[in-house]
């Protein structure tokens, strides 16, 4: 395991869930969670079922729905997909997260 | 508006648990399989694919548990689990559950009781308009006052102190006596009536609720007779008939129309004609007639003292000042008058002199049955110490097996609040039939 991967911090994984479905389309939890480990660079220490929990707090806030469909290799599963209101919500995210991590990347610049 | 759709969306996955379960394994299960499938392209045999597609999962009960954490309502369903649990373990032990529930109903029973008769009585007596500012006034006499300080009223000096007093804003003479009454030929019974001038119910601030108030001329001698029923004469004698006015009943021998019925609110106190005068048991007032003056009402100054009277002191007026002020008119009509006796004036609170007789007494026993409350209470949470012990093997599993603190404390708690509950509604059930008691023991004194 390398020593670099690091805990998900809650409220992260909502974006990058968001960002996901934003770049790939309505997806399986699986697909989620797999896109979510691959753009890291398996950095992030994720057990994949984690990702359930967090797709229904969205689902609970209107920021996705779910529909049951099938799988590119035929199985019945799960599908989620960005609503108006989350396409709305990744753009407030995305704001906050520059936003904080600018003032951060001040912080750890090394001071001249 | 998010919280709202949050909760709801909560709610509604309560009634739905186990169709949301299935979905959940379901759903779960679609992972696994895609996770098997890929790795074994990856060229994993078929266990090595499953092993890792799990471990790449996590905990499927933790994973599931912290689901149902989000998906429902926890602190709900967990008190309702508390619930269940503690009505189980107390129909294990009926004989303390029932002695635990008894004890509480007795004691809140009797409390309850109690207080709504304190409630009655002394709390809100009197749905009467600013009642504050209505007094008793009564005469009283220099001869007799060695004996009793307040006398009645004699008709001719009401008139005049209505007539004369400025702090007065108005003032309503009358009598409260039993009249036989029968509707059309029935066997008659005696009733409580009050015989009073035809403001009456203006002084008092309050209003029939059918047909009309009485007017000065119903008092007029040879006037046609008309009586006011209150709420409860409406109701005995008519059976809440709303066609009631015009109808006629007949009073003390005489065939009486009904002109109009009081709201239920309206309650007429019980008026002690003075003090130490033998008064009757506290009959409801159910008739209302106008009194007629007669030629002795009119006449007599000595004599005649028969009358209460129920003022209504004028706005910014205080009893302080309108005892003053009826006290020099009555001074100076003893001496314009040449009259044989002194006459003074004694007035009280309206409020006070209803409940003077009783007030003591019910506040005693309103606190009789506080004690007795109390102790109700304190043995009962004996009790449930002891219980408390005796269950301490259970405990200790429990918490063995994983329950929290705040779990182990909310199940006792929950013991004990459903024994409250379930006391208490027994307790407030028992109520009823006591004040129902309370109240045939005042008819029948009323009527016997």
């Amino acid at each position: 395991m390398p020593e670099s991967r690091s805990d998900v911090l809650q409220g992260t994984l909502d974006l990058m869930v968001l960002k996901t479905l934003e770049s790939m389309g309505p997806l399986h939890g699986y697909g989620i969670a797999r896109r979510i480990e691959q753009v890291s660079g398996n950095t992030v220490s994720l057990n994949q079922g984690t990702i359930y929990p967090a797709l229904l707090r969205l689902a609970q806030r209107g920021w996705v729905k779910a529909e049951w469909g099938t799988s590119e290799t035929g199985r019945r599963a799960k599908f989620y997909s960005l609503t108006g209101k989350g396409w709305k919500q990744i753009e407030q995210e995305t704001e906050n997260w520059e936003r904080v991590a600018a003032t951060m990347a001040r912080f750890l610049a090394p001071s001249n | 508006m998010d919280f709202i759709r949050i909760v709801f969306y909560r709610c509604v996955a309560l009634f739905r648990r186990e169709k949301l379960d299935a979905d959940l394994d379901e759903e779960f299960r679609a992972h696994i399989e895609l996770a098997i499938e890929e790795n074994r392209e990856q060229g994993m045999n078929e266990e090595q694919a499953r092993t890792a597609a799990l471990r790449a999962f996590g905990s499927v009960t933790q994973i599931r548990e912290s689901y149902r954490v989000q998906r429902g309502l926890p602190r709900l369903e967990q008190a309702a689990r508390d619930i269940r649990y503690a009505t189980r373990r107390l129909r294990k032990s009926p004989g303390f559950a029932l002695t635990a529930i008894l004890t509480l109903a007795l004691g809140i029973g009797a409390a309850t009781s109690v207080f709504s008769v304190v409630d009655a009585v002394l709390l809100k007596p009197l749905a009467f308009r600013d009642p504050g500012s209505l007094v008793v006034m009564r005469e009283a006499v220099e001869e007799t006052r060695y004996e009793r300080s307040a006398e009645p009223d004699n008709y001719r000096h009401y008139l005049r102190l209505k007539k004369d007093s400025k702090t007065l804003e108005d003032a309503a003479i009358f009598m409260q006596r039993g009249m036989s009454v029968s509707l059309s030929g029935d066997h008659p019974s005696i009733v409580g009536t009050v015989v009073a001038s035809p403001n009456l119910l203006r002084v008092l601030g309050a209003q029939p609720m059918l047909g009309r108030d009485f007017v000065d001329s119903d008092a007029n001698k040879g006037a046609a007779k008309v009586a006011v029923l209150s709420y409860e004469g409406w109701q005995t004698f008519f059976g809440g008939d709303a066609k009631v006015v015009g109808q006629t009943l007949r009073v003390g021998g005489f065939a009486t129309t009904i002109v109009g019925v009081l709201p239920p609110t309206l309650r007429f106190p019980r008026i002690a004609v003075g003090p130490k005068f033998a008064s009757g048991p506290p009959c409801a007032t159910l008739i209302y007639e106008p009194l007629t003056p007669n030629e002795w009402d009119q006449s007599a100054d000595t004599s005649n003292f028969n009358y209460s009277v129920i003022a209504r002191l004028k706005e910014g007026a205080t009893l302080k000042q309108a005892s003053a002020e009826l006290e020099t008119l009555q001074n100076a009509y003893t001496v314009s008058a040449h009259l044989p006796i002194h006459l003074g004036i004694a007035l009280t609170p309206l409020e006070s002199d209803v409940t003077s007789g009783i007030s003591g007494a019910l506040w005693l026993m309103f606190a009789a049955v506080g004690g007795v409350l109390l102790i109700a209470c304190v043995n009962l949470a004996n009790l449930q110490l002891a219980r408390a012990v005796s269950a301490e093997r259970e405990t200790t599993v429990r918490a063995a097996l994983g329950a929290s603190k705040s779990q182990l404390v909310m199940a006792r708690l929950t013991e004990s609040l459903v024994l409250a509950l379930v006391g208490g509604l027994v307790g407030v059930a028992l109520r009823l039939p006591v004040c129902g008691f309370c109240w045939r023991l005042r008819r029948r004194m009323c009527r016997g």
